[in-house]
């Protein structure tokens, strides 16, 4: 998904001008995180208490003037990149800052484009060092979020978000499909936030009427219409101070909608029936299953409520697209159900390795249920191949059936017989239950196969089991595989 | 200084100041264009009206600042004439005067005062909340009417004998406050200076 949005950098700037302040974070909201101060003896302590990446510096400042501050910077070994904003068109000045280290240097008034693509490259200067940070840190391995798996480069991005802005205010958007782990997250943000220690309530918008969601959020005054035979108090009010988490906010009605982004904007609300105005400061973390950039094209949300909603965005990806943690799940829930029904059972390699490849289609929490079932089924301590198959073809019975916009849409892929890979697949694994064989002959058995199927097509072949066409060639060279028909390659 | 080179200064100084509107206003402009969101869109326009009034106010202050009144070389006695300005000024709490010289001169009565309420009426009292100030008069070889801070430290302000239309904007609340004492002061033959060590504003007088 989008690059930008999906790395979240925070910015602070530092402008005495209250328009220049303004102007700035709303220009940036939405692609960065803002904060602001007025002053120039304020500045270095904000970014000691708080980590930012960017610095937008005005040089003329009460407190202590730019070129102060960026001696300061450099003084203290400070890691941060500072762009230079003035009023004055003094060049000297723009020497001086530049040797001081600031990375650009814009004279006001000056064009927010041109600001926009010194950021831009900026943003891709830090990615690039995140990267490289990132495959620093594969290797020690440590996440902050107690119970929350991922080592998947995705999930550590995530999390890598999720760090820089937990203890701010900014509303969190959870964009997921169906058991990727949206309320698990929203729950991780509030008891690591400093808002822990204040109530975390949670309203499902899929599943309570329209009518009454109004009053499930805000409350109502006693007589507010009929049936409000007492004063009801909202979760927003009951959450103050602490976390707001609106699952499936995709399904809110036009009209609360409109009443939410209200809320989000005044930070204050009445209750139903009531005139009394209640102050909120309650953190919001939405969640949703549908893309709601799609609904907003669409005209179905409102896109004023998606920008409040998705200041900070994190796109939770599909099981499939990080099978590198599908090991440590499958290890995590067998622990917790061992424990939980006193069993002592493991799964076998072939069964860890078919799970691990495996689709799934209802994310972690068909996986849950999966080992699950596993834990309270299996008849013997090590579960084999046969026991996962049957329940995952009584789970995949027991489950909707995947949505029509998730099939694969690629040409090559729409011409493979599903079924017949899937015959291939268990003739495979099923042969495995025999003697025991190694990987590497699984391997070849499985290639094998599948050319035969794709009538010895390379490109193909390669295309259907998901490996480039240099890679399937060296494999035909290490199984020895000979090409029994002339070779077509597209 | 020569001529020229005060009005290459001040003309600086004075693009300093339009500027920092005048780059929110291009920048919402900017804005404007880009994102279609309701609240932004007002909130834009809202903007670009306030800063472009702001243009104006920075050059109806500057007028003000050049403005002297016309008055007459009267009888004006201390510490009276700082009562005169300091009892209407809501900022009264804050002020302390002197009275242990009692004397009285001949000068412009009207633009003392005018010079006596810049200072008092445009310090940024609500910023500077701990700050006060302490006004005093004496009478040797010249007279000198001292406005003493204490409470806050008026540092980037230099000891100089001229001032900038909006030097002072750190710490008071339009910027030209200082400058029109400098106008003042140039227009009726008084020296207008800021001793750092002792963090005061004098106005001397030759009697
Ligand atoms: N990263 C994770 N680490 C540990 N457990 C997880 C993780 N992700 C999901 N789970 C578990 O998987 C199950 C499903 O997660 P959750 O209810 O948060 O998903 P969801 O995205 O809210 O699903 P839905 O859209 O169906 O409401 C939960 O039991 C949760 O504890
Ligand atoms: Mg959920």
């Amino acid at each position: 998904m989008n690059t930008i949005l999906e790395k979240y950098y925070k910015v602070l700037i530092a402008d005495d001008e209250k328009g220049i302040r303004d102007l700035l974070k709303d220009l940036l909201d939405g692609s960065f995180y803002v904060s602001t101060v007025d002053r120039g003896d304020t500045i270095i302590d904000e970014l000691n208490k708080n980590k930012y990446d960017i610095l937008i510096l005005d040089l003329q400042m009460p407190g202590k003037n730019g070129i102060e501050v960026l001696q300061t910077i450099r003084d203290l070994k400070m890691d941060i990149v500072v762009v230079v904003i003035t009023a004055s068109n003094d060049v000297q000045l723009a020497i001086t800052s530049m040797k001081l280290g600031a990375y650009d240097y814009l004279v006001k008034p000056f064009d927010t484009d041109k600001l926009l693509v010194i950021l831009k490259n900026i943003v891709e200067k830090l990615d690039l060092e995140n990267e490289v940070n990132e495959l620093r840190e594969k290797v020690g391995e440590s996440f902050r979020f107690k119970n929350i798996i991922g080592k998947s480069p995705k999930m550590q991005r995530i999390f890598a978000t999720l760090e820089r802005v937990i203890d701010t205010d900014s509303t969190i958007l959870i964009i997921g499909e169906s058991g990727t782990g949206k309320e698990i997250i929203a729950k991780a943000i509030h008891y690591n936030s400093n808002r822990k220690q204040y109530p975390f309530k949670s309203i499902d918008c899929s599943t309570i009427p329209q009518d009454l969601i109004g009053s499930e959020l805000f409350g109502h005054e006693k007589g507010a219409f009929t049936g409000a035979i007492a004063r009801k108090i909202g979760k927003f009010e009951v959450a103050s101070k602490g976390t707001l988490f609106l699952d499936e906010i995709s399904n809110l009605s036009f009209d609360m909608q409109a009443k939410l982004l209200r809320v989000l904007q005044e930070k204050e609300f009445e209750r139903i029936g009531g005139n009394e105005i209640i102050k909120v400061d309650t953190r919001i973390v939405a969640a949703s299953n549908r893309d709601i950039r799609e609904m907003v094209k669409q005209g179905t949300f409102r896109e004023d409520l998606y920008y409040r909603l998705n200041v900070v965005p994190i796109y939770l990806p599909p099981l499939k697209e990080r099978k590198e943690d599908i090991p440590l799940f499958i290890d995590y829930f067998l622990s917790k159900f061992t424990t939980e029904y006193g069993r002592n059972i493991s799964l076998d390699l072939q069964s860890r390795l078919y799970l691990t490849d495996y689709h799934w289609p209802g994310n972690v929490r068909q996986l849950e249920n999966v080992i699950k079932r596993l834990v309270l089924l299996s008849t013997e301590n090590v579960v084999k191949l046969d026991i996962v198959k049957s329940v995952l073809e009584f789970e995949e019975y027991n489950k909707p059936k995947v949505k029509a916009s998730e099939v694969e849409s690629e040409n090559v892929k729409e011409a493979i017989d599903k079924a017949a890979m899937n015959k291939i697949n268990q003739d495979v694994a099923i042969n495995a239950t025999g003697p025991v064989k190694t990987l590497d002959e699984i391997e070849k058995e499985y290639i094998e196969k599948m050319l035969k199927h794709f009538d010895y097509n390379i490109s193909l072949t390669a295309k259907a089991i998901n490996v480039s066409r240099k890679t399937m060639h060296n494999k035909l060279k290490k199984y020895n595989i000979a090409i029994k028909k002339t070779v077509i390659e597209h | 200084m020569y001529t020229v080179e005060i009005i290459e200064r001040v003309i600086r100084n004075i693009a300093h100041e339009v500027r920092n509107p005048l780059t929110t206003i291009k920048g919402y402009a900017q804005l404007l264009s880009q994102k279609n969101e309701p609240a932004l869109i007002a909130k834009s326009q809202n903007m670009i009206i306030e800063q472009s009034e702001r243009i104006d106010t920075i050059f109806t202050d500057l007028y003000d600042a050049f403005t002297v009144t016309d008055d007459d070389i009267i009888e004006c006695s201390f510490p009276e004439v700082f009562h005169l300005v300091v009892d209407e000024s809501s900022y009264r709490e804050y002020i302390t005067i002197a009275h242990n010289t009692q004397f009285s001169v001949l000068l412009y009565k009207d633009r003392l005062q005018q010079c006596i309420g810049s200072v008092i009426n445009g310090f940024n009292w609500k910023y500077f909340s701990t700050a006060s100030l302490h006004l005093g008069a004496t009478k040797e070889k010249n007279c000198n009417v001292n406005f003493s801070f204490s409470g806050v430290v008026l540092d980037s302000i230099p000891e100089d004998t001229f001032y900038y239309p909006f030097q002072c904007k750190q710490f008071f609340v339009k910027g030209t406050e200082l400058f029109k004492i400098y106008c003042i002061a140039q227009r009726s033959g008084w020296q207008f200076k800021f001793y750092q060590a002792d963090n005061t504003f004098t106005i001397e007088f030759p009697i």
